[in-house]
């Protein structure tokens, strides 16, 4: 589901189903602004990906936005209180920004595949929904 | 005496010549009002194009997945929005092109998906199970069966057109 009336909607009339809370991490940045670019673009793509794929379980929320000079911890913190608060028990923050990704991160390199040819491209960004989508079922396996 | 009988007063022939001008441009306002009028009833009911998705020399009884993109159009917005299916050939030889989207909330089904039921569709998100032919298995979340695709064989091409909810397809 996403963040929208719609999606928020039916989620309130099948709160007990998702328990999943996704939220891309995006870098903004006033140098090298063409790789935090790329970064963004990539991780919202990721995160999209894995919503199609598991609309029932996961709520995509609007991404966090912060700038690179910023302290994310804080807000990543506060982020989680707010969605476990909310009925939420698997909070996931996906990122590209090899500099916040820590272990509490799931991090999706982001690779130059601007002049890849469209098969290959495909396949890699395939393998890292997947990758992705197994760490959330392994989340919930653990769980149950 | 006949001349006499056979003019025409100027007052006739102006009645004449204006009913005659006037009906013109009535005509000329009211025609395309009609058409409008009568526009949507003419329309042909807007389907969803078929897409080509696969060869059927492809298709094979083991369910495949086939991914494939549709143009939606959403008022003057267009889009690509991309679906699945998954196709294979039931015992009689048919094509059954079925819907991923599980009919509980949504997620994607994958065959075999799950060890402990094998050939069935399984649904990660709630565990929700689904026979090869699509029908939900009793006491799992989903309500329905999968969606079933219309589809098309053209020169050894399989088309996908709208999934329909079983019973309507």
């Amino acid at each position: 589901m996403k963040w929208t009336a719609k999606d928020v909607d039916m989620y309130q009339q099948a709160k007990e189903y998702v328990d999943t809370a996704l939220v891309p991490c995006i870098p903004i940045g006033n140098t090298n602004m063409k790789a935090f670019a790329e970064m963004s673009e990539h991780t919202l793509f990721i995160a999209n990906e894995v919503e199609r794929q598991f609309k029932g379980r996961v709520m995509l929320f609007p991404p966090l936005t912060y700038v690179v000079q910023e302290q994310i911890q804080a807000r990543v913190h506060e982020w989680t209180n707010v969605l476990k608060q909310a009925g939420f028990q698997h909070i996931c923050f996906v990122t590209s920004h090899a500099d916040i990704a820590d272990e509490s991160f799931i991090y999706v390199p982001a690779l130059p595949l601007e002049h890849a040819d469209e098969a290959y491209k495909q396949k890699v960004v395939r393998q890292q929904v997947e990758q992705v989508m197994d760490a959330l079922v392994a989340k919930w396996t653990l769980k149950n | 005496m006949s001349e006499k009988k056979h003019r025409v007063s100027r007052r006739q022939f102006l009645n004449y010549t204006l009913t005659g001008v006037g009906g013109f441009m009535a005509a000329g306002i009211l025609s395309p009002m009609v058409r409008f009028a009568l526009d949507p009833i003419l329309k042909e009911e807007a389907g969803q194009d078929m897409v080509a998705v696969a060869q059927v020399k492809d298709i094979t009884t083991e369910p495949q997945r086939f991914d494939f993109k549709v143009k939606v159009k959403d008022a003057w917005y267009e889009s690509e929005e991309p679906r699945s299916a998954w196709v294979f050939k039931d015992e009689k030889g048919d094509i059954v092109a079925l819907s991923p989207i599980c009919k509980h909330l949504g997620c994607t089904v994958n065959w075999n998906g799950d060890k402990s039921n094998p050939n069935r569709f399984f649904c990660p998100c709630h565990y929700g199970l689904y026979e090869k032919d699509g029908t939900n298995v009793p006491n799992t979340p989903p309500p329905a069966p999968l969606d079933r695709y219309e589809y098309e064989v053209k020169d050894g091409t399989l088309y996908l057109g709208k999934a329909k909810p079983r019973g309507e397809a």
